[in-house]
């Protein structure tokens, strides 16, 4: 009997202690403050401009959370609650379609003020089913780089690069290098005419599937394959880059993360766009932009107006993206149009200016269910194309995994 | 009993005891407060259960076995029963991305996206401040046609340039009978500024979308709680709860309003595992190729590692050195031996294909890559099969095989008739504990091929060499669509069938008996 009391004690004793540490924070309760969370290059540029994020939410404290990775910030979001989660995230253009479908962030409304401060198609990247979520901050695009050694001026059409390639095609290992797979080969696929699927009135056409369109057919036997029915060299998405660095290719299509190894070469190069066979018409390359976006929690941890002002004060205007650009070690091309062409950066200056000719990438058609994703099938098809499979039979398979991939995608 | 064997009893061992306990009352109640906290009221109900059985064997004095299996039984019933039990939950609840929140907060955030800006996208300067009675009021300066307007929550009303001031800058800096807000103020109140709305009159209304600005919104989507049923005003289309975790068009449950809700759907998730063909195809490729790696990974590295410890049995020159030798691969960690391996099967820079003067693409085919996988398994493998069947090979008496060898048996008849069926009887418990590892061995799929090659141009969806582990990873977090409900249903058949290959050898073999 003696020995269950003091037990009972005990518990009580355990009970209080456990119970005094629970309200002890609570006692310290923090002030009002906007947190904001972001990767590993991301996060500690924000941390250095903490300070100017707070003059534009002058009641607020802004606490950033950078996360080690990517990836970690990745795994943080995907576990995270009302307690635990951020009032702002900044992550990459998909998050638009699964945070919307989760509930996990706001939509917003823009001014038309606001509007007008970026291009179109950073718009369309946050916008899912109508409504917008997330403001740009800066885009993930490639553009053209040629070895003005070989064109001391940009090539005007396609043609002009593939005419330069059969010309000196023994000293040369390609005419067009894709550094990025067939992900960079976006361009040169809809030069062609074809790519992963058709665009009505700048919108993304899943209807409209070109992967095996006439033109693009006649266009992928005309420029990528030669007598033998295998690959002629003139393009090349694997492994290129090495020669485009020894100045025996060209062209080139690049993203800034390519541009340490090539500004480390004797090769001079100018910035464009690949043309199309049509002078004056340009490629498609794609296009990920990365946002700012508010999160549901921010409702929650009563601070929904103060974050909304922090996005349009300070994440979609022209001094807030060149301050968190210029705090980072590698700056990136901006989505916001005045503060892209102040960019110091040369790199992501030339980036930025090829985004004009970018497109919307949907990272939501990598889905698991209903078929593979567009790159996947564009590298499939170009490997058995390039190995001598049947041209017009290739690209109407792949045609069919992108018809029904399209479907599931509408349905989801 | 336990004091009394450590030599501890009297008052110091009560201390401890209580000590102990009342240490882990504590960390106990901490957890289920902070489970509470976080809504994981699963886990909080798991855990309460845990404190009570642990203060009841180590306060009742009749439970003595109990204080010895109680901390194992707890921490089995956390990291076994509860996950499992989650998981067979899961597996039956509609839960993916776009599912994954509950009903309220979901339809909050339907109605919330709901709000939509008029279609010229008006916005106002906003001066946002309190009247004398306490309420809420501002004046709103349309921003291209720079209309004034007073408004409080009832209603809004032309403003005269007379009943405000402005700085140099042309902003508003206060105006007749509304007391501006601070800084300070604007943050403590900032709840109760998301919810404020001033009514224009025309069924829009402005609401501040910061401290000084205001934007023209309308709802176009409104709840009707009475028939559970979603109107889009704008478009005049009805919604209702299609019993699946969202509300879709009425007439037409495939067009539906994200986000949607984690909702029960029975076994719609194995139901589709076996009938969807999207599912069903992949998902029977996917098993064949997994029971194939799990036997043909136990069966190599088994050979392997029996024949080196047989050739090691005998003694020879250097024995110990060969004997450390060959464990070697199993000391390094295995993730780092997996991903060297990968490097060593590159197609351009591994040794492989540099030193054979080969220029093979081992990932790309789907019957490389799957030799790559068993190649590499049997690296990581065969120095645990060594191990054991060392250790068995010493444990079979040495008389069993002299006397064979008296009566006539060759080696070949000794080692097929004597020792391998002993070794088996030794080994059957480990083999079959391999093969259930093997089963679910996701590092070296995961890090070696990725689960590929995958054939994108003829539709496929899981990789050559993915296993019924690795595709319910990529099912559940491999793309933008996490399918949390339908990796759980495929973990569940994962499941019962490694338990029921296990049980059924276990019975076969009548190793229990002997345990």
């Amino acid at each position: 009997m003696k020995n269950k009391r003091t037990g009972v004690v005990g518990v009580i004793a355990a009970a209080a202690l456990a119970v005094s540490v629970l309200a002890v924070p609570s006692a310290f309760a923090a002030k009002k403050s906007i947190i904001i969370w972001a990767d590993d290059t991301r996060g500690p540029a924000l941390v250095k401009i903490v300070k100017d994020m707070e003059k534009a939410v002058p009641g607020y404290t802004v606490d950033v959370k950078a996360f080690a990775s990517y990836d970690a910030l990745g795994a943080a979001w995907d576990k995270a609650t009302a307690a635990t989660g951020p009032d702002i995230i900044l992550r990459d253009g998909a998050l638009a379609i699964s945070g919307a479908k989760s509930g996990k962030i706001q939509s917003l409304v823009v001014p038309s003020s606001t509007r007008s401060q970026f291009a179109p198609a950073a718009w369309g990247a946050m916008t899912v089913k109508g409504r917008l979520f997330g403001i740009p901050t800066d885009v993930d695009t490639t553009g053209m780089i040629y070895n003005t050694a070989m064109f001391p001026t940009a090539p005007k059409t396609i043609g002009d690069i593939y005419d330069y390639y059969i010309k000196n095609k023994a000293t040369l290992t390609n005419g067009i290098c894709s550094f990025n797979g067939t992900w960079g080969a976006q361009p040169v696929l809809t030069a062609l005419g074809g790519g992963a699927w058709g665009y009505k009135n700048g919108q993304a056409d899943f209807s409209n599937v070109v992967f095996n369109s006439a033109t693009f057919k006649s266009n992928v036997k005309k420029y990528l394959i030669g007598a033998d029915g295998k690959t002629n060299g003139f393009f090349s998405y694997d492994g290129c880059d090495t020669a485009f660095k020894a100045g025996k290719t060209p062209v080139a299509l690049v993203g800034a993360w390519n541009m340490a190894g090539v500004s480390a070469t004797s090769v001079k190069f100018a910035w464009g766009s690949l043309p199309s066979t049509t002078a004056g018409k340009f490629g498609n390359q794609w296009a990920g932009y990365s946002a700012a976006y508010l999160t549901s929690y921010a409702t929650a941890h009563g601070v929904k107006s103060g974050a909304n002002q922090l996005l349009f004060k300070f994440f979609a205007s022209e001094a807030g993206q060149l301050a968190l650009n210029e705090a980072q070690k590698d700056q990136r091309p901006l989505a916001h149009i005045s503060a892209a062409a102040k960019t110091k950066d040369a790199t992501a200056a030339g980036v930025g200016a090829a985004a004009a000719n970018s497109v919307k990438q949907l990272a939501a058609l990598d889905d698991n269910t209903g078929g593979a994703n567009w790159y996947s099938v564009s590298d499939d098809a170009l490997k058995d194309i390039f190995a001598g499979q049947d041209v017009d039979t290739t690209l109407d398979k792949g045609a069919a995994v992108l018809a029904k991939n399209f479907a599931n995608f509408a349905k989801s | 009993m336990f004091y009394k064997l450590v030599g501890l009893r009297g008052p110091l061992a009560l201390f401890l005891k209580y000590g102990f306990l009342g240490s882990a009352d504590a960390a106990l109640i901490w957890l289920i407060s902070a489970a509470i906290n976080k809504s994981s009221f699963i886990i909080a109900g798991v855990v309460t259960a845990a404190l009570i059985f642990l203060n009841y064997s180590f306060i009742t004095k009749g439970a003595i076995p109990l204080k010895f299996l109680s901390v194992g039984l707890i921490f089995f019933s956390i990291f076994v029963i509860t996950p499992t039990g989650y998981t067979i939950l899961m597996s039956t609840y509609n839960f993916k991305t776009g599912n994954e929140i509950g009903k309220e907060a979901a339809l909050r955030e339907i109605i919330n996206n709901g709000i939509v800006s008029d279609t010229e996208g008006t916005a106002y300067d906003l001066f946002l401040g309190k009247t004398s009675n306490g309420k809420y009021a501002g004046i709103l300066e349309n921003q291209v046609t720079r209309e004034l307007l007073y408004a409080d929550e009832s209603a809004v009303r032309p403003a005269a340039e007379s009943e405000i001031s402005r700085d140099i800058s042309g902003y508003i800096t206060s105006a007749n009978g509304i007391t501006t807000l601070t800084d300070e103020e604007f943050a403590n109140e900032d709840a109760a500024i998301t919810e404020l709305r001033f009514p224009l009159g025309d069924g829009s209304y402005a609401a501040p979308q910061g401290s000084d600005v205001a934007a023209r919104l309308i709802q176009s989507v409104v709840y009707d709680p009475v028939t559970d049923q979603l109107e889009n005003t704008e478009l005049g289309i009805t919604y209702i709860d299609n019993g699946n975790g969202n509300f879709a068009v009425k007439g037409d449950p495939t067009t539906r309003l994200d986000p949607g809700w984690r909702a029960y759907s029975g076994f719609d998730n194995f139901k589709s595992l076996f009938l969807d063909e999207r599912l069903r195809d992949p998902f029977i490729k996917v098993f064949i190729w997994t029971i194939a790696f799990a036997f043909l990974s136990v069966g190599t590295t088994f050979a392997v590692g029996m024949a080196l410890a047989l050739a090691l049995e005998t003694p020879i020159k250097f024995r110990r050195f060969y004997r450390g030798f060959l464990i070697l691969p199993y000391a390094i960690p295995s993730f780092m031996s997996i991903l060297i391996w990968r490097g060593l099967f590159n197609k351009e820079y591994g040794a492989i294909n540099t030193l054979l003067g080969l220029d093979i693409a081992w990932f790309d085919s789907p019957w490389l890559a799957r030799f790559a996988v068993i190649l590499v398994n049997l690296w990581l493998g065969f120095p645990y099969m060594y191990l054991i069947g060392s250790g068995a090979l010493q444990s079979i008496p040495a008389e069993l095989e002299e006397a064979a060898s008296i009566d006539g048996a060759s080696e070949k008849q000794v080692f097929y008739t004597i020792k391998l069926p002993l070794l088996l009887q030794i080994l059957g418990p480990l083999l079959i504990a391999s093969f259930a590892f093997n089963f679910n061995n996701f590092n070296i799929i995961y890090l070696l091929t990725g689960g590929g090659p995958t054939n994108a141009i003829d539709g496929e969806v899981a990789g050559a060499t993915d296993i019924l582990i690795s595709y319910a990873y990529k099912t559940a977090f491999g793309s933008n669509i996490q399918d949390l409900g339908l990796s759980s249903a495929i973990s569940m058949v994962m499941f019962v069938i490694v338990g029921t290959m296990s049980m059924y050898t276990l019975k076969k073999s009548k190793i229990m008996e002997t345990l």
